[in-house]
C-alpha cells in the first residue's frame, strides 16, 4: 500500500534539535540569573518584612532574625545560581548590594538613599564591572594567541586533518554515489556507508 | 537502523565539523529515500535489517 507521508528532513530536526537546546539553555540561564540577583536582594529582606514573629529563635527581635538569615541563605543562592552560568548583568546586583552593606559596616548611619552613598556603590559597580572586562580581554587575547599558534603548528606539521575528512565524505556521499554506484545499488552503497560513519569516534 | 539513529549520527558527525553542509544534506536525503522506501503500512519507518 502506497502511503503518503510528509517529507520530514532530517536537516530539519537537526536544525529544531539544535534551537530546543538554545531555548533550555537560556531558560537555565535566565533562573540562574534570577537566583544570583535574589542573593543580593535577600539582604534587604529584614528591611522590609512587616511582620513579627512568634518564634524569634533566640534573636532579640524579628529583623534581626531575618538578617542573619539573609546573610546565612544569600551566599548559598549564589552558589546555585553560578553553578548554571547565569548572564553577568545579574552578578552585578549582589555585587552592588554586597558593597553597600560593607560600607555599612564602617558607617551604619548612613541612609540607603544617600547620594555619596550610592555614588560610592555604582562607581564600585563600574569599577568591578571593569575590571572583569579587563581580565576577560587579556585571556581572551591569550587564549586567540595560543590557537593561533596551535593552527600555525597544524599547518607545518600537516596534523589539519578534518578538512581532509571532510573532503573525503564529500567524496564519498555524493561524488562516488553519483557516478560511481549503479542505481540498482545505491540503497545497499548508503546503509554501508551510514553504518561506516556511525563508526566514527564512537 | 531508524530515523533517530541516522539523526544521533549525523548530529555527532556535524558536531566534530567532519561533515560539510552539502555532504550533511545529501545524507539527510538519502535516509529519507531510504526510510520512505522501507516504510510498510502505517507508520513504521524503520529501515529493514540484512537477513
Amino acid at each position: 500500500m502506497n502511503v503518503r507521508v510528509p517529507r520530514e528532513s532530517v536537516w530539519k530536526k537537526l536544525a529544531t534539535t539544535r534551537y530546543d537546546d538554545q531555548v533550555l539553555k537560556a531558560i537555565i540561564r535566565t533562573f540562574a540569573s534570577v537566583l544570583v540577583a535574589l542573593s543580593g536582594i535577600i539582604l534587604f529582606a529584614d528591611k522590609v518584612f512587616p511582620y513579627e514573629l512568634s518564634n524569634n529563635f533566640g534573636f532579640s527581635d524579628t529583623q534581626t532574625f531575618i538578617w542573619v538569615f539573609s546573610q546565612t541563605l544569600a551566599p548559598l543562592l549564589l552558589i546555585i545560581g553560578l553553578v548554571f552560568r547565569p548572564y553577568f548583568i545579574s552578578i552585578t546586583i549582589p555585587v552592588y548590594i554586597y558593597f553597600i552593606q560593607m560600607y555599612w559596616v564602617f558607617s551604619p548611619g548612613v541612609r540607603f538613599d544617600d547620594a555619596l552613598l550610592q555614588l560610592y556603590a555604582l562607581g564600585t559597580v563600574a569599577g568591578f564591572v571593569t575590571l572583569i572586562a579587563a581580565i576577560n580581554w587579556y585571556f581572551h587575547n591569550a587564549t586567540n594567541q595560543r590557537q593561533r599558534t596551535i593552527s600555525q603548528l597544524e599547518k607545518a606539521l600537516d596534523l589539519n586533518l578534518i578538512g581532509g575528512i571532510q573532503s573525503l565524505i564529500h567524496f564519498i556521499v555524493v561524488d562516488v554515489k553519483r557516478n560511481y554506484v549503479a542505481e540498482r545499488d545505491r540503497k545497499r552503497f548508503v546503509k554501508d556507508y551510514m553504518a561506516e560513519l556511525d563508526k566514527i569516534d564512537r | 537502523m531508524n530515523k533517530n539513529d541516522a539523526v544521533a549520527i549525523l548530529s555527532r558527525l556535524e558536531e566534530k565539523g567532519i561533515l560539510g553542509e552539502t555532504a550533511l544534506k545529501e545524507i539527510n536525503n538519502d535516509i529519507f529515500d531510504l526510510l520512505k522506501e522501507n516504510m510498510n503500512e502505517g507508520n513504521d519507518i524503520r529501515v529493514q535489517e540484512e537477513v
